[in-house]
């Protein structure tokens, strides 16, 4: 019986082994097929995950909250001066809006498609040194689509790349397969930004008279027509010869909540891998969830 | 005589415990915690539970239970698909083969065995996964989160031993 066993246990082992290094030639070969299951396990994972991150969140806050109660003074200072100066561009903002309507019916200018967004909160991180993505609990029922923006605070976080019924994968900026087209604000120079797993993203392509300073701001340039032109994205934070790493806005380290954001565009990605999401394209009203709308 | 009728039971739950506990630690390992950086460096749990129970319970975690969660590692982390149900089923049977030598032994050498195969697997999955994806990748946070699984070893195994001695009861 015990060699049986053992033999039995052997061939299970080689037989497993060799399935390990076919999956991974499938997957290197195609991808679409381990995308596909990838998603549909995701899908039955997310409710899972969702249960369990919620009182992790909710102990975080707790955390957050006692931290904030010792800084309220100060805090409410803070935002007080802030405050003044935002109603002063609140003003200039209302007043170019005017302005620039008006020039766009002097230009006969067709607006770009409408911009809305959904709010979605991380249910999953990659766990590991491979990559760096998000796993979110929003997906088609939430009409998220690929390709979509995803920006959290002040700034880009990545790109939707993989969507289920319930979650989707975002892909962050420095993920080792980022690549984004952006531009240095204020001269409109082209480069890519380029994630190679480390906390700074490099900005690569960068024309050879593009004059770059530190602490320059990089935005989205609209190239290929994935994400709108001018989405903050960074600074620059290093320049060592051609080496240059971007700061970027958001705290890609700590993400809890993220704007899953549709500018309506398709952009360059092959039409497969742009699905159209069945159901009607905007949430109607969305009146349960609350927490979706067309921005103005 | 009067625990006899549940004792059917106890045996399925004791051989899913293993198998439980890696499954569990695999979802785990996911978790967003809102520690920065945690993302990149979360101790390899999954690793640690298949170390223990291949040395005191083999029987209970086959080859198969290990491949599975190695797959489902993968794909809920958006790794390379293959390649930690590879890593895991080699660490298996390197352990299985030494299991004699480690069965008994006091949890310095257990330790040292564990962060040895630790530095191992990650050296295996970093190669596999530079090969992979045709570029190399940045070391660090490999290093970093082997250092951490490794440092992490002894308060899951204690926690395994409890669980194994509730088991074994």
């Amino acid at each position: 019986m015990a060699p049986l066993k053992s033999a039995a246990q052997r061939f299970a082992y080689s037989a497993l082994v060799l399935l390990s290094v076919a999956i991974m030639v499938i997957g290197r070969a195609d991808g679409s097929l381990i995308e596909h299951i990838r998603t549909k396990t995701n899908d039955v994972l997310a409710p899972v995950l969702e249960a369990v991150t919620q009182p992790v969140a909710a102990a975080t806050d707790v955390v957050a909250h006692v931290r904030s109660l010792t800084e309220l003074y100060r805090e409410n200072e803070r935002l007080k001066t802030e405050n003044a100066a935002l109603m002063q561009w609140q003003q200039v903002a209302r007043r170019l809006d005017n302005e620039n309507s008006g020039l766009r019916t002097l230009m006969n200018y067709q607006p770009e498609g409408s911009i809305w967004f959904i709010t979605g909160r991380v249910i999953g991180t990659s766990g590991g040194a491979f990559s760096r993505n998000l796993l979110i609990n929003r997906g088609t029922l939430d009409s998220i689509a690929k390709g979509q923006a995803v920006a959290a605070g002040s700034g880009l976080i990545g790109r939707v790349t993989e969507v289920g019924d319930r979650a989707a994968r975002v892909l962050m900026i420095t993920d080792l397969n980022s690549r984004i087209p952006v531009q240095i604000d204020g001269n409109h120079d082209r480069a890519i930004l380029a994630g190679d797993n480390t906390d700074r993203p490099q900005l690569a392509y960068v024309g050879a008279h593009t004059k770059i300073n530190l602490g320059d701001r990089i935005v989205t340039s609209g190239d290929g027509g994935v994400f709108p032109p001018g989405m903050p994205v960074g600074t620059v934070a290093s320049i060592d010869g051609g080496n240059i790493r971007i700061e970027p806005f958001a705290d890609l380290s700590r993400v809890e909540y993220l704007r899953v954001v549709d500018f309506g565009l398709a952009g360059v990605l092959p039409p497969d891998a742009v699905p159209q999401p069945k159901a009607p394209k905007r949430p109607k009203g969305d009146a349960g969830k609350g927490e979706a709308g067309p921005t103005p | 005589m009067k625990a006899k009728p549940v004792e059917p039971v106890d045996g399925i739950g004791q051989k899913l415990v293993p198998a439980a506990f890696t499954l569990v630690l695999a979802i785990l390992s996911v978790i967003p915690l809102g520690i920065p950086g945690y993302a990149q460096v979360t101790p390899n749990f999954v690793l640690m539970s298949i170390y223990y129970w291949t040395i005191y319970r083999p029987d209970h975690l086959p080859y198969l239970v290990v491949f599975l969660v190695g797959l489902l590692v993968d794909l809920l982390t958006f790794g390379p698909p293959g390649v930690t149900p590879f890593a895991l089923l080699i660490l298996r049977a390197t352990v299985l083969s030494q299991r004699r030598f480690f069965v008994g032994k006091n949890f310095p050498i257990l330790w040292w065995g564990f962060a040895i195969v630790t530095a191992a697997v990650t050296l295996l999955m970093w190669s596999v996964g530079a090969l992979y994806s045709g570029r190399l990748l940045d070391p660090r946070s490999f290093v970093f989160q082997a250092v951490l699984t490794a440092a992490c070893y002894p308060v899951l195994s204690w926690a395994f031993s409890r669980v194994q001695r509730v088991m074994t009861r």
